[in-house]
């Protein structure tokens, strides 16, 4: 399949008086795996929807391939898209949904037949194609939404949190059988999730939102490592990033950044702290800590479980850290470049 | 000996009885008894001249009628209307519903607009087309150039689709409420993945939107239907069947031959004919058009 990239450049778009996405600029590079991150509310939805035409930006312009397609009609794009709820045709059964998108092309029955069974032995999906949406798992209706999408072998993908409704268990599945279908036929993606633990296990890069303001655009180690505001530092990673005032080299006026994981239980550790949560996760055990010093900060220690005494709740303890820390201006909350 | 158990069913039973008698009574009083009295009217033969005894002739009589002109002609001229009502009346309550079902500003005022002629009776209706259909004064007259004469209530020609439009613009209200509500319940998810899909809007109307309303749509045919073969109101108050019978229809044939020649006989022949015709008609067009129905919730 051919590969394209998609451009958005100083998009805006407003709902009245609400701003739904502030000057967003975007690159996806062709055959890339790009996920647009943030929390709810934030305009990587609306993002998602101006890429396929089902909004217009109120000002800006989008690129696919070379081509600028601010007013070209949704089906002229050439983009599939993956909705959350699937959206499949529920009177149709699922082989009639698969060949939606190509008797709308009108493509010839011999060509439909050929690549819808094609598609479906790819998903697992030869034994359902006789039946309704209603009748199938919610696995399957995930399936069958893909089905539909790569059917048309589309220049682009576009996919808005798709694994959402699924349970845990599927939605680790469907995650694996997502990325070996981008590595087969490395159409490029761009995939809304709220879900930082699928943007960072699928994506190549991840571009975060917040407010419908682009806040960081990286790989999953970029951003992780190097995350551009404390907004990025505390969206990312689980249990997020430890933030407490303090100061840099003697320069008050500071937010200091650290991962749970760089701090430690330790009966030698200067910081006295008293445990108020634990939540156990088999593997590993979050530790949620109030200062002694700072009634109002908690930390977050991550224990491997490993670590024979697990603290309880109300118990007085002593932790260390170690490096690296970040620094983030307490104003503009930016990341400042020292790392010490 | 009666267990407790038994004994509890048995008194929840009386209880449940209880409570259905009353819409029982009501049901047999003024549904149930007069279709037994009128199938039984149906078999005696009223005479010539009042005063002399009725006559039992047993079902010779609902041959006799149902075979005579005096049944045929009304009953396709039921059928006729029902033909221009039913489905202009369903195409343009969806027209204008699609036309409606719209984010502009100002909208609410035209949907109120549409749904309004759902508070307006049949008397009035009639009284307003009355007027613009007047020979001599009435505005549409002048359009058509039918001036002067006997206008288009008198044309026999065109009596029955103007009393058919009539009934149409009357029942707009109500078919552009239902066809609202149903376009509402098209999640807007699966037009967007039509549209993104490669589907024209054609396409998405008439491969999504038109299935997903098609309970909607059968429901209207159906009372459609059943409404316009017991037209009345409209046909009383502007033609009285005529001209020269071209818009007496089923009803309006009963009435006359009840009231007007006092025939019980001939006229609860063929108010038992319309029922069954109607409950024909109705199974029909389940057995015929409901396969073609979706039902969101049987899978």
């Amino acid at each position: 399949m051919a590969s394209t990239a998609i451009s958005l450049e100083s998009v805006n778009k407003r709902y009245g008086s609400t701003v739904a996405l502030d000057s967003l600029n975007l690159q996806v590079e062709p055959g890339e795996f790009f996920v647009l991150l943030g929390p709810s509310g934030c305009g990587k939805t609306t993002a998602l929807r101006i890429v396929a035409g089902l909004e217009t930006p109120t000002t800006g312009t989008v690129r696919i391939g070379d081509r600028v397609v601010n007013d070209i009609e949704p089906k002229d794009r050439d983009v599939a898209m993956v909705f959350q709820n699937y959206a499949l045709y529920p009177h149709l059964t699922v082989r009639r949904n698969i060949e939606f998108p190509l008797r709308a092309r009108r493509v010839s029955s011999h060509e439909r037949e050929r690549r819808v069974m094609e598609v479906a032995e790819s998903l697992q999906l030869e034994d359902q194609l006789n039946r309704k949406p209603g009748q199938l798992s919610g696995g399957q209706r995930q399936r069958v939404a893909l089905a539909r999408a790569i059917v048309r072998e589309p220049n682009v993908f576009v996919m808005d949190e798709p694994l959402s409704n699924l349970d845990a268990r599927l939605r680790v599945e469907m995650r694996a059988e997502l990325i070996d279908l981008h590595l087969k036929n490395g159409t490029t993606v761009l995939y809304v999730t709220h879900d930082q633990v699928e943007a960072m296990t699928m994506g190549d890069r991840i571009a975060i939102l917040k407010d419908g303001v682009l806040q960081q655009v990286g790989t999953p180690k970029d951003v992780y490592d190097r995350p551009a505001n404390t907004f990025v530092a505390g969206f990312i990673g689980n249990p997020p990033m430890n933030l407490m005032p303090g100061e840099l080299l003697g320069e008050p006026g500071m937010i200091v950044g650290i991962r749970p994981e760089n701090v430690f239980l330790d009966d030698n550790g200067s910081i006295e702290t008293r445990v108020t949560l634990v939540e156990s996760l088999g593997h590993e055990h979050h530790v949620a800590c109030r200062l002694n010093y700072d009634n109002e900060t908690i930390v977050f220690v991550r224990v491997p479980s490993t670590v024979s005494q697990v603290p309880g709740i109300g118990e007085s303890i002593r932790l260390s850290i170690t490096e690296p820390l970040y620094h983030f201006d307490s104003v503009t909350l930016e990341r400042k470049a020292i790392k010490t | 000996m009666i267990s407790g158990r038994r004994r509890t069913r048995i008194r929840n039973s009386a209880l449940a009885y209880v409570m259905i008698l009353p819409a029982f009574v009501i049901f047999m009083i003024f549904v149930f008894y007069p279709l037994v009295k009128t199938f039984y009217l149906g078999m005696y033969r009223v005479p010539p001249f009042p005063g002399l005894p009725q006559k039992y002739v047993g079902l010779s009589q609902y041959s006799s009628v149902l075979s005579h002109s005096e049944f045929l002609t009304p009953l396709w001229d039921s059928t006729l209307y029902v033909l221009f009502t039913v489905p202009a009346g369903i195409i343009l309550g969806l027209g204008i519903a699609v036309l409606a079902h719209r984010h502009l500003a100002g909208i609410r005022i035209f949907r109120t607009i549409f749904s309004s002629t759902i508070a307006t009776s049949v008397a009035v209706a009639s009284v307003i087309f009355f007027t613009l259909l007047d020979p001599t004064t009435g505005l549409f007259s002048y359009w058509i150039g039918q001036r002067g004469g006997v206008g288009i209530l008198g044309n026999p020609t065109w009596a029955l689709p103007a009393v058919a439009t009539v009934s149409i613009w009357q029942n707009l209200g109500f078919a552009f409420i239902l066809m609202s509500a149903a376009l509402n319940s098209v999640p807007d998810d699966l037009l967007d993945a039509a549209a993104v899909d490669g589907a024209s809007g054609t396409r998405r109307f008439f491969r999504i939107t038109v299935p997903l309303i098609s309970p909607t749509l059968f429901f209207a045919m159906i009372i459609g239907v059943i409404s316009g073969f017991q037209a009345f109101g409209q046909i009383d108050l502007l033609t009285q069947g005529g001209p020269d019978g071209h818009t007496n229809v089923l009803l309006y044939q009963i009435y006359t031959v009840f009231f007007t020649n006092a025939d019980t006989g001939t006229s609860s022949v063929m108010a038992v004919a319309l029922f069954v015709i109607l409950v024909l008609l109705t199974i029909a067009q389940f057995l015929l058009v409901q396969r073609k129905v979706f039902y969101a919730d049987k899978r």
